[in-house]
């Protein structure tokens, strides 16, 4: 189910594109989290061996995580994975189960864009308020901005999705 | 009449001596002089979701009506009043120190809580050196040991003393030291049983008899602004006869209790006693932490110079 | 209305939108908010702001930080074809057995879940290494795969476990004394399963087995699993030996396996490009749902939902073994027809207050709540091969090709029966779960 699928189902150039953008987004998020992975590495064996762990390397690895992850969200929606329940579903005409997949990925896209907001409130907040890390002073504000693309990419590949299901072009990935 | 329920959020687990014996208390007596028109909901754990860093966020939106929390624990937002929570500032015991963070707050530090009903504002009681294995006697012996920091300034102060701060959550500290993970703590005495520290650590070095605190943490316990506006006038006389100075030494009078108690459960062969000698090489050792600290403020348009003065005067230790 | 009412019309609200398809995050979000905006009536204020802070607290939370480094390293131990030499190892040593194949399958797949931290990523994987091999030996489609996709579960009940992080962190229980305590009732599991396979293999005839391996044959096999049992012992014996915290006990195991990969399994730039990408897929698929959990369970404590229900309980007089074994079954229901991550995410913070709240064999809260944790493990692992819903059905079903859910949900039921001796056992016999903790 990780193995990388063909676009070709996507027809306009949009979808395509989105997608890639989605791809090598969710790409750029795993670059990180190996090298939070190395970090760590780094941190574990410099306490052992000369009680000298990277410094501040619990927090490296929160911003890190939050930035990976975000970047992680809108692949997964792009190929429609996203966990839902569809037992009870499973017997419902297909136009009708397309147009519930519409809403809920419009639903998608509308908690994501809600998020999106609050985020970027969020940040302005901790601009404002100078909220920092503890021990490397980090600004927040900077993991936050970083996570707000993430949450767009994310409403974006949803409203697409839901786009898709409206006009009947789910592709193999949906389900 | 409208009877008026405040949220009151904070991080400790609800069985913590603080829940059961300062906020539920003082919540109990809310309710019965305003004859039950004024109560609480107590929301431990975080159950109000967030991180302990945004316990005075969620207070000043309104997601809570009342938490407690530590200004330090949001770096940055609260720079004055971390003068108070410098190297060697305040005395052990909060009865003795509550007063004198009150009063820097109020002399100094009112200017970065005029979002807030200030409500308490007092300290940790005053922390100490609690290790696993190896007693800490002399400043060299710190030297390659891993210490659990709660704050800002108390990690910058292990890194001053030789030794190497790590920061961990709560919850994962008794473990931590139990498996070697890190050697100690640096830690008030007032809830060492709360989390069962004083379990897997040996070893509790303490200086002799009216020598300040290695380091301490500012608490503080903070309303919603509107929430306090909204109130009938005669609730709002409640609430301010039990806060401010009053509701410092309430707490002060439970935190000591506390403290002595868990200081009584400790077998006499694990105080490790400092002479007073070593106690000022750390000292100075220490002093370059609060100078950083004054530029660092400095940086912030304030005159770091001048609150670090003004503490150290209220302080009367220096 | 009474925050009971408010809290089970909010879980109303939450089960209509989930059986509309809507994304198991979204309707936990879409729940929480509900349990703010009637509470605070329609004033918007309290839920914006907690939102505001949503995200980031989050997805930066350091012990969920463990998940996506676990994740990786299945994806490693994966695609670095880890999984072809443990099976390989389990059938020199038992393929000449009657039904031997079918056990070498669940050994492979205990040894995989050893390193792995999903059954999902468990059964994909071992559909493509002992499915053919099963299929090439007569084993007939209805038992070959129900074999796997029972053996895949050993991904979670063997630790690293997704599941166990999740509790752990939605519990403020260590993660390392429930991956201990894990280890026996994983073992269990192992010994029910191969238990069944032979049984089955007897009913049916018709499978094969190997011919029997050489000793240097064994040696040579032995000698290619030997780092992952490394990587294992490295990874468990870390974080409860106190080597290091489970993230970076995480990290270092990612890196092992990683380092495999490239090694035995040729792993290269495409092969890491899939890692990544597989990481990336299945870590927003728990964390979309974990985001959602954290506004529902702020949601369900602003309504106290979760405290007057244990009080309730408490003052009805109910048994508790009554109540546990009534919570049991609803999950067991709950498994057949929801995703296991969302259920535990749902239903912990409601149940876990109610079992620390009552009596059983005068356990501590700190027994209680391990054991707790490793029920809640086993039936969640229940749900992922109990029919209509069942993960791992639908994954080894559709890597088989050939044979009709129907067939697979069907020869998964004597695997079924073993688990649930074992969760009766585990139920009557605490001890099981906390012996290897001393507790
Ligand atoms: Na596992
Ligand atoms: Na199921």
């Amino acid at each position: 189910m990780s193995l990388e699928r063909s676009t070709d189902w996507l027809r306009g150039w949009y979808g395509r594109a989105l997608y890639q953008l989605c791809q090598s987004w969710a790409l750029l998020g795993g670059v990180v989290l190996v090298a939070l992975m190395v970090m760590s590495l780094v941190s574990i064996f410099g306490r052992k061996l000369f009680s000298a762990p990277v410094h501040g390397d619990i927090e490296l690895m929160e911003m890190g995580a939050a930035v990976a992850i975000a970047a992680f969200l809108p692949l997964c929606e792009m190929r429609g994975h996203h966990i839902k329940v569809d037992a009870f579903t499973a017997w419902l005409p297909r136009v009708v189960s397309r147009y519930l997949d519409a809403l809920a990925h419009l639903c998608c896209a509308l908690a994501a864009l809600i998020l999106t907001w609050r985020t970027g409130l969020q940040m302005l907040d901790s601009r404002e308020y100078g909220d920092v890390t503890t021990l490397l002073s980090v600004p927040l504000w900077i993991p936050l901005l970083m996570i707000l693309p993430s949450l767009v990419l994310l409403a974006m590949a949803a409203l697409l999705r839901s786009y898709l299901c409206v006009t009947d072009q789910q592709g193999r990935d949906e389900g | 009449a409208d009877t008026f329920v405040l949220k009151f959020g904070h991080f400790l687990p609800a069985t913590s001596h603080h829940q059961r014996l300062i906020f539920e208390p003082w919540c109990e007596k809310l309710k019965s002089e305003s004859a039950g028109r004024l109560s609480c909901q107590l929301y431990p754990s975080m159950q109000l979701g967030g991180t302990p860093a945004k316990l005075a966020d969620m207070v000043r939106n309104g997601v809570a009506d009342i938490v407690w929390t530590a200004p330090s624990y949001s770096p940055g937002k609260f720079p004055r009043i971390e003068a108070m929570e410098q190297p060697f500032m305040l005395p052990y015991g909060a009865r003795k120190s509550n007063p004198m963070v009150w009063k820097f707050y109020e002399d100094y530090a009112r200017d970065e809580f005029t979002d807030y009903k200030v409500l308490a504002m007092h300290s940790d009681g005053g922390m100490g050196i609690h290790t696993a294995r190896k007693p800490v006697k002399v400043l060299a012996d710190l030297k390659d040991m891993k210490l659990r920091a709660s704050n800002r300034s108390s990690a910058k102060l292990i890194e001053a003393l030789g030794a190497t701060p790590v920061s961990m959550p709560p919850a994962q500290m008794t473990e931590s030291i139990s498996k070697g993970v890190i050697d100690g703590v640096l830690f008030t005495w007032n809830a060492m049983r709360d989390v069962k520290v004083n379990e897997v650590t040996h070893f509790h070095t303490e200086p002799s008899a009216n020598q300040p605190a290695l380091s301490s943490t500012v608490l503080t316990m903070l309303m919603n602004k509107n929430t306090f506006n909204r109130l009938p006038d005669d609730l709002k006389v409640i609430i301010e006869r039990n806060s401010g100075p009053a509701l410092n030494e309430f707490i002060g009078e439970v935190w000591d209790g506390e403290m002595d108690a868990a200081f009584k459960q400790t077998p006499a062969s694990e105080i490790v006693q400092m002479s007073d000698a070593d106690y000022q090489a750390m000292q100075t050792a220490a002093a370059q932490v609060a100078d950083n600290w004054v530029k660092e403020v400095d940086g912030k348009g304030l005159d770091g110079e001048a609150l670090l003065k003004g503490a150290r005067a209220i302080s009367q230790i220096q | 209305m009474s925050g009971l009412t408010l809290g089970l019309s909010a879980l109303g609200v939450l089960l209509i939108l989930l059986m509309l398809r809507i994304h198991v995050g979204v309707t936990m979000l879409v729940g929480g908010a509900v349990c703010f905006l009637v509470l605070n009536q329609g004033d918007t204020s309290a839920l914006l702001y907690t939102l505001n802070n949503l995200a980031y607290s989050r997805l930066s939370n350091y012990d969920l930080a463990v998940i996506p480094l676990f994740v990786l390293m299945g994806q490693f131990a994966t695609h670095g074809g880890l999984s072809r030499a443990i099976f390989a190892c389990a059938s020199a040593f038992v393929g000449h057995l009657r039904g031997g194949l079918g056990m070498s399958a669940i050994g492979a797949c205990a040894g995989f879940g050893a390193i792995c931290g999903s059954s999902l990523a468990t059964s994909a994987t071992m559909s493509q290494v002992a499915l053919p091999e099963l299929r090439r030996h007569n084993y007939s489609g209805r038992l070959a795969t129900a074999t796997v996709a029972a053996g895949g579960t050993l991904g979670i009940l063997i630790p690293p476990s997704v599941p166990l992080i999740i509790y752990a962190v939605l519990t403020q229980e260590s993660i390392a004394k429930l991956f201990v305590a894990a280890v026996l009732p994983g073992v269990l599991a192992v010994v029910g399963y191969l238990l069944v396979s032979r049984i089955m293999v007897a009913r049916e005839g018709g499978a094969e087995n190997i011919p029997r391996a050489s000793r240097a044959e064994r040696v040579m096999a032995l000698l290619r699993v030997l780092p992952v049992v490394g990587v294992f012992l490295v990874v468990i014996v870390g974080i409860y030996g106190g080597w290091s915290n489970p993230t970076e006990a995480a990290s270092i195991g990612a890196a092992a396996c990683g380092i495999l990969a490239y090694m035995q399994g040729g792993l290269r730039w495409q092969g890491l490009r899939a890692c990544l990408l597989g990481t990336a897929e299945t870590t927003a698929m728990i964390f979309l749902v974990l985001l959602g959990a954290d506004l529902l369970t702020t949601g369900l404590a602003l309504t106290q939902l979760p405290a007057e229900l244990a009080d309730w309980v408490k003052g009805s007089g109910l048994s508790p073994m009554l109540v546990l074994v009534a919570i049991l079954v609803l999950y067991i229901l709950l498994g057949c027809v929801m995703d296991s991550l969302a259920m535990i995410l749902l239903t912990i913070p409601i149940f876990y207050p109610l079992i620390m709240g009552l009596d059983y064999f005068g356990m501590t809260e700190a027994q209680k709540s391990i054991w707790f944790g490793i029920l809640a493990l086993m039936v969640v692992e229940l749900g992922l091969i109990t029919p209509p819903l069942g993960m791992n059905l639908f994954i080894v079903q559709r890597a088989a090709g050939d044979v009709s859910y129907q067939e697979t949900a069907r020869g998964v039921w004597p695997f079924i029966a073993s688990d649930l001796v074992r969760i009766a056992l585990l139920v009557m016999f605490p001890g099981i779960s906390l012996y290897l903790l001393g507790l």
